[in-house]
This record gives structure tokens, C-alpha cells and sequence, in this order.
């Protein structure tokens, strides 16, 4: 909110510090101030008040913060006198009492729509306020000035027939001072004279009761409007004033005549013969703030540092309270009425420290007994898994949580895959519409906005994150995309990392098996031939393969791109967390090489179970080191090579011991699965 | 054969031989299966007794030495090959190397392995929690008030009514907006005194800029105890920034601030490191001197009431700062978008 230094200063009796100083002054012991500026030959501040403090929304009250940081003296503000004798106004709103709290108003005649004194144009146009007319304008130099918002409202049209002010129905509408006609929620607060609303109150003047060009009387209403219902009503409208910021965080009952005798006292100026015809004021008076019990030595618990008493109560006496001794070392503190955030004695800490100067407390080290501290085991796993993958030449990235409004036609989204899909209320940028339900979709978009700057760029990315399945789940995710892979160069180092990984966690003997993307959740993201789980200990741990060939043409990415992901509750269940150590062979081990004709449509996992089925005495490991079809091969079959390991813990074996081993191998599978040796 | 005439003849060829492969050859003519002098030796047992031993001794004597000298004759001669090999082998040491493979680790986890580490050794653990969140633990048990705009303080992101219900949740969650949230979940469970961080993912539906992103990352910092003060809160956080900047020459300042969780509250400032506050033009600070870089407050009483712990007894701070703005302090990254973009020029640096 904007400040006027001068009008500042109007309040305060000695010379406030220059601009700047003051502004440091109020940066460090009340509100941080955004800007300094000179405007229309005014300085002005821009202080962010605390959403707690709407006492000090208008100069009155920062001035009175700045009195009691500063030790200044607040000067005793000019005032009008509404005679004793006036009558009661013509026009008597009826009021839900839950909804205003005081109600204020004075009838004047006597007006007319002249300009307002140059000097108060002048600096409400510094405060960013267009001037309009000497009514308007004092009715918003008041609100500004003492942070009470005032209405003017054409007194002849009030006077027609009679007024309530009541909640709005859903849907009701009205039509605003600006000539807009808007809808309203249910809780509004609004004036209805004979079944039309006139006015909603606290947010907008309506069109018609506000004043005229022609109004020579006028319904002066400084009311306080109940907070949650402005705050609520203007928060569904989505349009605010400053009227109702102010009334959204809480206006002071005790002001609202004061407010109308500091107006009447501005008005007199510009209108000689003014004349009061009437005045109101309906005030419920049930918001007393309570008096805190407020043991001393708290402020030196809390902050650390022991206050002098004297200095204590000086600084609670300036901010407004009242002060009386309770018993020992206890004070009885009462907040004054514009400080309803005043509640707990720790509240009472923040006042005296921030007064005080928090550049008084000291740096001390706690002294307290330390428990050695843990680490979650997600957080463990995951630094261990970000040390492989970064061993394993991978990239780590962190991509946006969030799906844009046409990234599910991108990504090839069927309808069954976007029902899954959670999806933000009114998020600031359709770019953010959705949660991502994998990363894979997400690191997808990355790999697209790099090849924008580098069509070549060979891409290992991985990120571990969340995402939003509709369940939140941890993910560990690689990507590799080679621009010049037109074979399964990407599909088979995406395998070899996902391989790396698994051992490198301890979680030995894990496999992949071929998967339709079919029964998958996100199945429009594979391509038809290329995907697989990775399993362990007969679970699924993840998913791999190579992304749809369409996602690819869709996102316009060369070449190919592999990825998996794994989730990480499962990981972090098998990953092992000690590992043990095998001691190494006695005995020389024998190699022996062998080539089996297969079926091609059987996967090298069957074969290589095939094999382990048939083993005998010394078979320790199977490794496949070549995959070939084609030329030599008869149609529908492929030859596997195989490395197969003998090995003893007793002795070193003999030639014979492991070809009569072998020869039995090739015989068994030959039998059982009809795979022949290749010669 | 006259072992005297075998002896110069082989002796000759091997000292003779002008290279290791060809002394192999020399060596196979005489003593491989067919060479003259494994012949001469056959040929012995046909000889008459006293000839047949001196010839034997002879030749079985000749045997020892052409193999010692033949040994000797190799090993010179493959060191003169060596030598004359190495000398051809010139490589230009100024071309470059042939890449390894080098991954990267983005630096948001470089920042949170640090500060871990760093809370890690003042005895605060580390614990983490949900980004999706309910609002309980995001708002009302943090002492946040319905309807007030200190709610709007942070613009939220909730889930649409329907997405709610797909988690079968009857109230709308929310992306949490700070990690305060885990305090609530962690100090449910556990029983005070505790040290606690929680780093990850916040989320608030602001527009994105230099500065601000949908998605930001924060640790959270809880130190809950007996007589825990601003004091306290002062040194650990000195003492963090300290060893995060690695300089002991660090000033903090506290300002008064407003969270509904913690009374009082404050803004922490730190001296601006490249300008020292000297510089009225530096873009680093905005000519203030000074760095806003985190909220922080001693916890509110209703807090630690919500989650049962009596605040009669137990105090203590909490703070919340970004992660983002650590790491660009750190390595001077200008836009906080650089994040978020996977950039591969930009992850490439932090190898």
C-alpha cells in the first residue's frame, strides 16, 4: 500500500527521518517497504502492511507505528463536531446484526459536485487515486488517511422507500457504480430498497444510489462490514477495491465516527453552508478485546535476551496498550480495539522484540543433548541411485510436476489414459493443467526442447521424482534418445543401465520380460514390440521400452528413445541394504562357448532358463554374447551364443569332466525343447 | 658331425641373428625336433661305448650353452626392437582424449545433499512427506485461519472437486504450498525434543518468471526442545550459512514478519555477498545490501496444541527457505527458469 511521507508527517509532532531512513526504520521493526519514490513532488512509500495488520492500512495507524518505533508523539487529529441536538437521519437501514458490526452515517445537505482542494487532488494522485469530486474525494482521502472506508450515497434516492442490508442470494444480480451488472454469490452483503439491490456493500457503490452529477444531499455511511463475508464475496467475484481489502482484513469498530467527523471536517472547508440533517450510529460492541496475563521473563525465554521491565511497558504503551501490574512479575495488558491480533502472551513477545530491535538478540548455540540424526530411507536410496546413474554417464534433470492443456494429444492420450489424469482448479497457466501420472511424459518434453537447440543431441536424462498415477508414487526414471538409432542402440543401453541399477542395489537376479503396453496404465506411451517389466523376486519393479513410434513422429523426435522407470516403493523394499561378500573361486573356472538354433519368436530369458534347467554338477553362469538371424539361418529361427561357466569348489576340473557336463546340456535341451546346437 | 664344428657354426648363426624371430628359427635348426644338434644327439646311441660318452657330454654340454647364449641374444635383442619401436610411436599429446562417459547431478540436488550435510552435523534429521497434500496439514493444523487473506498468502493449487474424488478424498486437496507441512505429519508421530529438516517440491500457482516457478523447492527446518529461543535460531542458522558459503565473514539480519505457525515471526536478510552492501547498482541485491532468504519464527502455540505437545513444556523454531535461491546465490544463476528447462548445456555443468 501507498504512504504519503507528508501526510505522515501531518500526523506526527517532531520531524520524521528522511524517506529512506524511515523506511529502514519500518523495515526492521514493523513492514518490509518496497519502494521510495518522489511522486507528483511527494515522496512516496510502498509498504507491504502484515495481512494481520489492517489497523495499519491508512496513515493514522502506520503513523502511530511509526510513533512508537520512532518515540515520537502521535498529534491529536482535527475534528468536526456533529451537534448534540441533530436528529436522527431520515433513512434507518435495517441490519442483520452478524453482519455489521457499527453502523455509522450522517445526512448532509448543502453539497454540490465541486472539485476537492488542489492539495488533496494532488496527493491522492500521488497514492494513485483518481480525483472525481470533493464528495468522492473525501471520501476516499478518509479511507486512506484513516484506513475507514466511507460511502456517499445520494440521499433523495435512500430516501424513496426503505432500505435492508442482508445477505445476497445465490444469484441475485446488481448493477455496479461502474455500469457493470454482475451475478452475485450466496453471503454478499448487499442494500435492498424495495426488492432491488442498491449497493454491495464494503466491496462496490451501486449504480443509481450512489451520489449523482446532480445530488445537492447526501447519506454519508462509514459502517464496519463483517470481514469473512467480504472477504469471501470477494474472493468469488474476483474483483476487488481498496474498500474491501481493507474490510477483508478487519476494520476497527471504534473509528467509524471519527471517521465521519475528520470527513464532515474536510467538507466544511469546500462547502460553506453545509448543513447536518441527521446522523445514525448503531454500534453492537461486542468485540472488546480481552486483557493478556503477560509473565515478563517470556520475552526473555522466547527471544533470548533479557528487555529492561521499563522497556517493556514503555513499548507496550506506545504501541496503544494498556498496562497494569498483575502480581509478581506479571503484567495485565490490554490491546487497544484496532489491535484484535493482540490474543496470546506470545503475541505480546513479537511487539516488545520487534520494537526493541531484533539486531539485540545474539547468536547462541543451543545446548541441548543431540540425538544422532537419521536420514530417511528414501533419501538414502535415492543418493545412491543418483551416484550409479551419474557413474552410468546419465544426466539428472528436474522437470515441471505438470501436464499442459494439449500435452495429453501430444503424448497420444487415449480417453481411458486421460481419465486418470488429475487435473488443478483454475491453475495460473494452462501449461500447468494437469499432474503428470509418469515422469517418462514429462523427461519426453525435455528431450523435445533440447533437440531444438541441438537436432543431434544424444540425450541420457534421468529424474527422480513424483508423480500422480491418480496415486502420488516415487519414480526413478532414465531416458536415452540417440538421433542416428535406427536399430535398438537407445533400447539396449536404456537395458543395460535399468541392469546396472538393479545389481547396484542389491536386488540380484532381476529380469525383463516382454509386455503388451496393452495392459499397462499408460499404454499409448510404448511402442507395440518394444516393452517389458522388469521383475524381481516375482514382482514388477518398473517398465521398460522404447517410446511409440507416433508419440515420436507427434513431439517431432529424431532417431529413437528408450526409457524406464521404477517405482520406488518396491526398490526401496528389495534393495538390499548390507552387502555380503562371496569368497573368491579356488579353482580356475572352464569356458565353453555353444550356439543354439531357437525359435525366433522365443525370448533369450526362456532360453537361457532352458539351459539352467538342464544344468548338471558345474554350470555357475550362462551369458548370451550374440544374437544373430539371417543369412545361414533358416527362416523363423535364430541362433543365441552363449558363454557357460564351469567351475568347482573342490578341485580344478578336467576337459572331460566339462565336455561330458556340456554334452549332456545340449542333449537335454534338444530333447526337452528341441533347440539344436549349431554347428 | 664333429661336435667342435656344430659348436662355432650354431654359435656363429646366433649371435648373428638379426632378429628375435629369426633367432627362433636359428634356435628351432638346431635344437627344435628335426635341428642338427637334437639329430646329433639321437645319433649317439649308436656310437661305440667310450666315444659315445665323451661325444654325449659333448653335446648335451653344447645344448646348455646355445640355449643360455641363445636366451642372452633374445632378451638383447628385443630390447634393441623396443627401443627402435618406441622411438616410431610419436603421438601428438596435445590432441584430445578420447570422452568418458559423465553423467551430471542437477544442482538443486547438489544444494540439498549440502544443506542435509550441514544439518546432518547439528544433529537435525532428515524426513520427508507428500507433495499432494490435505488441507489440514497444509493450513489448519499450521494455525492458518479460514476465510483471512493470510491464507492467500500463498496462492494455492488445489485439485479439482472430481480429481479429489478419483483419490477418494470427500475434502479438495492440494499441491502442498511449503514444507511446513511436514512438520505437522512428523511431529504427529513423534515425541519432542526434535531436530528435523524436510527438503522437496512446493508448489504455488503464481506465474513463472526470473524469479518465481509453479514449482519451487524448499527445506524446511524444526528444532523443538526445552527453552529454545531466537537466539538459538540465530547461531544454527549463522552457523548454515556459514559453512554452506564457506565464509566466516556472514551477517544476518532478522525482520518482523507474519505466519500464522510461528509468533514471532521473521524474515532472515543475509549481507549481500558480492556487492557487501557497497554497491548501489549491484543486480545481485538491488543496491539494498542485503538478500531476503528465508521466513522463520519460534512455532505458535496452537501449533504444537494441534498435534499434542504440550507448549508449556516444548519450544522451539522453524524455518522455511528455498532451495533455489541457495543455488543461485551459490553458482550466480540469474533465472530460476534455467531449473526447470533440462537444458542439457546448463545440466552439463554441474558434472
Amino acid at each position: 500500500m501507498l504512504f504519503s511521507y507528508s501526510l505522515l508527517q501531518e500526523h506526527i509532532k517532531e520531524p520524521l527521518p528522511k524517506p529512506s531512513a524511515l523506511a529502514d526504520a519500518l523495515s526492521m521493526h514493523a513492514f518490509e517497504v518496497d519502494a521510495v519514490e518522489k511522486k507528483e513532488e511527494e515522496w512516496v512509500l510502498d509498504v507491504s502492511i502484515l495481512p494481520h495488520r489492517s489497523d495499519c492500512l491508512g496513515h493514522r495507524g502506520l503513523a502511530r507505528e511509526i510513533a512508537a518505533i520512532l518515540s515520537l508523539q502521535l498529534k491529536s487529529l482535527s475534528l468536526a463536531t456533529v451537534p448534540s441536538k441533530t436528529p436522527i437521519t431520515s433513512v434507518c437501514p435495517k441490519i442483520q446484526p452478524s453482519l455489521v458490526s457499527r453502523y455509522s452515517a450522517l445526512s448532509l445537505a448543502g453539497i454540490s459536485m465541486v472539485s476537492s482542494p488542489l492539495w488533496m487532488r494532488k496527493r491522492l494522485k500521488a497514492l494513485g487515486i483518481n480525483a472525481i469530486n470533493a464528495v468522492v474525494d473525501t471520501t476516499n482521502y478518509i479511507m486512506v488517511e484513516l484506513g475507514q472506508p466511507l460511502h456517499a450515497f445520494d440521499l433523495g434516492f435512500l430516501e424513496r422507500a426503505p432500505i435492508t442490508i442482508r445477505e445476497a442470494r445465490q444469484g441475485e444480480e446488481i448493477a455496479l457504480l461502474d455500469d457493470q451488472v454482475i451475478t452475485l454469490p450466496r453471503g454478499a452483503i448487499v442494500m435492498n430498497q424495495g426488492g432491488k439491490l442498491i449497493d454491495l456493500a464494503g466491496i462496490k457503490g451501486g449504480k443509481g444510489s450512489s451520489v449523482q452529477e446532480e445530488t445537492l444531499s447526501i447519506f454519508l455511511q462509514s459502517a464496519v462490514f463483517d470481514r469473512e463475508h467480504v472477504y469471501r464475496a470477494r474472493k468469488t467475484l474476483r474483483t476487488t477495491t481498496l474498500a474491501a481489502d481493507i474490510y477483508a482484513k478487519g476494520v476497527d469498530p471504534e473509528g467509524t465516527f471519527i471517521a465521519l467527523q475528520r470527513a464532515l471536517f474536510f467538507l466544511q472547508d469546500s462547502f460553506p453552508h453545509l448543513c447536518v440533517l441527521g446522523v445514525l450510529d448503531e454500534y453492537k460492541n461486542d468485540q472488546k478485546p480481552s486483557p493478556i496475563s503477560f509473565p515478563q521473563t517470556l520475552s526473555e525465554q522466547i527471544l533470548g535476551i533479557r528487555i529492561p521491565s521499563s522497556q517493556i511497558k514503555r513499548i507496550l504503551k506506545n504501541l496503544g496498550c494498556a498496562i497494569a501490574e498483575e502480581k509478581k512479575d506479571h503484567l495485565r495488558i490490554t490491546p487497544p480495539s484496532w489491535r484484535p491480533d493482540l490474543l496470546l502472551p506470545q503475541d505480546i513477545v513479537e511487539e516488545v522484540g520487534r520494537i526493541y530491535g531484533y539486531e539485540h538478540v545474539p547468536a547462541i548455540m543451543p545446548t541441548s543433548l543431540i540425538n544422532p540424526p537419521d536420514e530417511a530411507d528414501d533419501l538414502i536410496l535415492a543418493r545412491e541411485i543418483r551416484e550409479v546413474l551419474k557413474v552410468l554417464g546419465m544426466s539428472e534433470t528436474y522437470t515441471y510436476s505438470f501436464l499442459g492443456a494439449s500435452d495429453p494429444d501430444i503424448l497420444g492420450y487415449t480417453e481411458e489414459e486421460r481419465s486418470m489424469l488429475l487435473e488443478i482448479e483454475e491453475p495460473v497457466s494452462q501449461e500447468f493443467r494437469y499432474l503428470r501420472p509418469t515422469l517418462i511424459d514429462t523427461l519426453l518434453k525435455a528431450v523435445a526442447v533440447n533437440r531444438l537447440h541441438n537436432k543431434k543431441s544424444s540425450l541420457k536424462l534421468f529424474e527422480i521424482g513424483s508423480s500422480f498415477a491418480p496415486q502420488e508414487k516415487g519414480e526413478y526414471t532414465c531416458v536415452i534418445a540417440l538421433p542416428h538409432d535406427t536399430g535398438s542402440e537407445s533400447l539396449d543401453q536404456v537395458k543395460g543401465v535399468a541392469e546396472s541399477l538393479m545389481s547396484s542395489l542389491g536386488i540380484e537376479n532381476s529380469w525383463i520380460e516382454q509386455e503388451d503396453p496393452q495392459s499397462l496404465a499408460r499404454k499409448s506411451l510404448w511402442h507395440n514390440k518394444r516393452t517389458g517389466k522388469i521383475c524381481a523376486e516375482n514382482q514388477t519393479v518398473g517398465i521398460i521400452g522404447e517410446i511409440s513410434p507416433h508419440i515420436l513422429l507427434a513431439m517431432g523426435i529424431q532417431g529413437r528413445v528408450a526409457a524406464f522407470s521404477v517405482d520406488r516403493e518396491i526398490v526401496s523394499r528389495m534393495a538390499k541394504k548390507d552387502m555380503l561378500y562371496s569368497s573368491l573361486p579356488k579353482f580356475p573356472s572352464v569356458t565353453r562357448d555353444i550356439s543354439l538354433l531357437v525359435p525366433k519368436t522365443i525370448s533369450v530369458r526362456a532360453v537361457t532358463r532352458g539351459i539352467e534347467s538342464a544344468k548338471e554338477s558345474y554350470l555357475t553362469s550362462i551369458e548370451l554374447f550374440d544374437s544373430y538371424e539371417g543369412e545361414g539361418i533358416s527362416q523363423g529361427q535364430k541362433s543365441l551364443a552363449f558363454h557357460l561357466v564351469f567351475q568347482s569348489d573342490e578341485r580344478t576340473l578336467t576337459n572331460n569332466e566339462v565336455d561330458e557336463e556340456l554334452k549332456n546340456i545340449v542333449k537335454k535341451i534338444s530333447q526337452t525343447f528341441h533347440w539344436q546346437e549349431r554347428e | 658331425m664333429d661336435p667342435k664344428a656344430l659348436k662355432d657354426k650354431a654359435i656363429s648363426a646366433i649371435e648373428s641373428a638379426p632378429s628375435a624371430q629369426e633367432l627362433e628359427e636359428i634356435l628351432r635348426a638346431y635344437l627344435g625336433k628335426k635341428g642338427e644338434l637334437t639329430i646329433a644327439l639321437k645319433s649317439i646311441a649308436s656310437l661305440p661305448e667310450p666315444e659315445k660318452q665323451e661325444v654325449g657330454k659333448a653335446l648335451n654340454s653344447l645344448r646348455d650353452t646355445l640355449e643360455q647364449l641363445a636366451k642372452n641374444q633374445k632378451t638383447r635383442l628385443l630390447k634393441e626392437e623396443v627401443s627402435l619401436h618406441e622411438e616410431q610411436e610419436f603421438v601428438d599429446m596435445s590432441s584430445p582424449g578420447t570422452p568418458a562417459v559423465k553423467g551430471s547431478l542437477h544442482p538443486l540436488t547438489q544444494t540439498q545433499q549440502k544443506v542435509k550435510e550441514i544439518f546432518s552435523s547439528m544433529g537435525f534429521s532428515s524426513v520427508t512427506g507428500p507433495e499432494l497434500e490435505q488441507e489440514w496439514y497444509n493450513f489448519s493444523a499450521l494455525n492458518v485461519p479460514e476465510n483471512h487473506p493470510s491464507k492467500d498468502m500463498q496462492d494455492t493449487l488445489w485439485l479439482k472437486e472430481d480429481s479429489s474424488k478419483k483419490l477418494s478424498s470427500k475434502e479438495p486437496l492440494l499441491m502442498r504450498t511449503h514444507t511446513s507441512a511436514v512438520q505437522i505429519r512428523y511431529m504427529e508421530k513423534h515425541k519432542p525434543p526434535f531436530r528435523i529438516i524436510a527438503q522437496g517440491r512446493v508448489f504455488r500457482n503464481e506465474a513463472t518468471d526470473a524469479r518465481h516457478e509453479i514449482n519451487f523447492y524448499q527445506v524446511e527446518g524444526l528444532m523443538i526442545d526445552k527453552n529454545i529461543t531466537v537466539a538459538n535460531f540465530r547461531a544454527v542458522l549463522q552457523e548454515f550459512f556459514r559453512k554452506f558459503f564457506g565464509s566466516d565473514n556472514l551477517s544476518l539480519r532478522l525482520r518482523p514478519s507474519f505466519f500464522p505457525f510461528t509468533e514471532p515471526s521473521f524474515e532472515v536478510d543475509m549481507k549481500c555477498g558480492i556487492c557487501q552492501g557497497k554497491k548501489s547498482s549491484c543486480s545481485t541485491c538491488g543496491g539494498s545490501g542485503w538478500l531476503e532468504i528465508l521466513g522463520a519464527g519460534i512455532v505458535h502455540p496452537q501449533v504444537l496444541k494441534n498435534v499434542n505437545i504440550n507448549p508449556r513444556l516444548w519450544q522451539g523454531f522453524a524455518f522455511g527457505m528455498s532451495i533455489e535461491r541457495l543455488t543461485m546465490m551459490k553458482y550466480h544463476i540469474d533465472d530460476i527458469r534455467m531449473f526447470y528447462g533440462s537444458d542439457i548445456r546448463f545440466l552439463s555443468q554441474f558434472s
